[in-house]
């Protein structure tokens, strides 16, 4: 067994260009409903905390990734922070190159024990530090569509 | 005391950066025969087969469907695992301690190269409402990743690059790997950056090869092969897919994999007892983590250790002899499998150039890639 001739001339290579457009609704769910919703209508953001761990999500969850418990009600946290972590960024999702670089940061959420993933704005990469702390920006309230661009990003406190 | 599991019979490609002078099921095919060759045996006597395969990356919805005629297993009994070969194995190893087994096929395969939106495929990993909206690279999690990894003083940047110059240099010496190379510390650190820390050489290729090999019972291994190497252990575990809640810094999810497999393979120090380990090296700061996560080092010293070549060849622990992801390439679900296929070679002496001198325990471990946490630990011994 095993194959005893290989194509081994470039110009008699074939293939076929295949591609299927993929399009998809991602419904929010109970817990991100609220979530988005309170973004948009009271520029809030909601946390909500198992009664069994203790844990404190953001976004609000209907349920414990840990106890697989049913989280209920939700609370306001801030939405102010702490930078984690920040990385310039030079490419889009393609991996075309941006054309300006984008500064985005993990930032650890006051009053939530999760962290928040967004743009940091207002300020030039040489002055971003770990442990900086910073409060969101969010669009005027006409613009907010309920999604995570109604948040600009984060900037410094 | 409980049955052994051996490793048989191994097949492989060449792993390339491109492979347009084959099909993905040549890849396979290819692998495949070589590997029941050196078993002596033929597919009808196959018990069970377990491919490894991702509908996107392999461009197939159902792809499990597509991985069954270039092994031999068409109306034979197959699955499909949507994960690390690695994860493969350790099924197949279940199989034939059930003893109604007793010859198992695992498969992995890279077409890398077939794929023309792999950042886009990648990104698509990336939770849809939270984070893909924000139309960056899925490499700044690895950016964000390893600035705090930085931070935290857990390495040095010119550690990191440390472990890129080892595994290009190491896969000079590997006849299939792809990316080879003689590269500096500056040659690193002044490439294109992606996400910053991150730069263009501190990731991984893309790559395409196959792999397969035959698994079988204690008993019947002296029939299949003159050079048996045994799976002692294996793990697996995942951490939360969600960004925003999920560990960082540690990957804690690799340290229960290992832990799980250390367990199984009645290992209680490993940086003693394990003698070379071939761990998942996607972008160059995570082979430091992952060999921490591993007990291997403690915390903070893998950098060190790197810089001081004890992880090079003739270290007291290489890692990644074999050139790693770095130097072999990446190879998505096929990750895995060519560490698997680095510890059979050196733990039979067939490495050649690179054989590890008296090599007796090694460990192959494979993360799922950016942005996930998915880990699996396999231990092998001669
Ligand atoms: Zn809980």
């Amino acid at each position: 067994m095993g194959l005893t001739e290989r194509i081994n001339k470039t110009d008699k290579l074939s293939y076929y260009e295949g591609q299927i457009p993929i399009e998809y609704v991602y419904t929010y769910g109970l817990g991100l409903e609220k979530f988005f919703r309170a973004i948009k209508d009271q520029g809030k953001f909601l946390a909500s905390t198992c009664k069994e761990c203790g844990v404190t999500y953001l976004p609000a969850r209907s349920f414990c990734e840990r106890c697989l418990v049913k989280i209920e009600g939700t609370t306001a946290v801030p939405g102010t922070g702490t930078v984690y972590s920040y990385t310039t960024v030079h490419l889009n999702m393609d991996e075309s190159p941006k054309k300006e670089p984008a500064l985005v940061a993990l930032i650890d959420m006051d009053g939530t024990d999760c962290r928040f993933l967004h743009y940091l704005t207002g300020v030039k990469a040489d002055k971003v530090k770990v442990g900086m702390k910073v409060k969101p920006a969010l669009k005027a309230k006409k613009d907010r569509k309920g999604h995570i661009e109604d948040i600009v990003g984060f900037q410094p406190s | 005391m409980r049955e052994k599991v051996a490793i048989a019979g191994i097949g492989y490609t060449a792993f390339t950066s491109v492979s347009p002078g084959s099909s993905y099921r040549e890849l396979t095919y290819e692998a495949a025969v070589k590997a029941y060759d050196e078993a002596g045996i033929e597919p009808k006597d196959v018990d069970s087969f377990i491919c490894t395969s991702e509908d996107f990356l392999e461009g197939y919805s159902i792809s499990d469907e597509y991985c069954n005629d270039q092994l031999g297993a068409v109306l034979k009994p197959a699955q499909t695992i949507p994960g690390d070969f690695i994860h493969s194995l350790a099924v197949g190893m279940m199989h034939v301690l059930t003893e109604r087994f007793d010859i198992v096929v695992v498969q992995a395969l890279s077409k890398a190269s077939n794929m023309k939106t792999i950042p886009e495929m990648i990104n698509f990993a990336l939770d849809p409402v939270l984070n893909r909206p924000l139309d960056i690279t899925a490499y700044m999690v690895a950016g964000l990743e390893m600035n705090r990894f930085l931070a935290e003083e857990r390495a040095t940047r010119k550690q990191c690059a440390a472990v890129v110059v080892k595994n290009k240099a190491n896969a000079l010496l590997n006849p299939v790997a792809a990316y080879g190379a003689r590269v500096s510390i500056d040659h690193v650190l002044d490439s294109e950056p992606i996400a910053e820390p991150v730069c263009l050489l501190d990731v991984a290729p893309y790559a395409d090869g196959a792999v397969v090999m035959v698994l079988c019972s204690e008993k019947l291994a002296p029939s299949l092969s003159d050079r048996p190497v045994w799976i002692n252990g294996v793990g697996w575990s995942s951490d939360s897919p969600t960004l925003e809640s999920r560990e960082w810094t540690d990957a804690v999810a690799v340290r229960l994999a290992g832990d799980m497999a250390y367990k199984m393979a009645g290992i209680a120090c490993p940086a003693k007892d394990v003698d070379l380990a071939e761990v998942n090296d996607e972008i160059s700061f995570k082979e430091l983590q992952h060999l921490e996560a591993l007990r291997l080092f403690d915390p903070g010293q893998a950098g060190k250790a790197t810089e001081d070549g004890r992880t090079s060849p003739g270290g007291t622990l290489p890692v990644n002899v074999s050139g790693g992801g770095l130097g072999v390439g990446h190879l998505f679900e096929c990750s895995g499998a060519q560490k698997v296929l680095e510890l059979v070679l050196q733990l039979r002496g067939e490495a050649g150039e690179r054989q590890v001198s008296d090599a007796s325990v090694g460990l192959a471990q494979a993360w799922r890639g950016i942005p996930s946490t998915s880990a699996a630990v396999a231990i092998l011994s001669n």
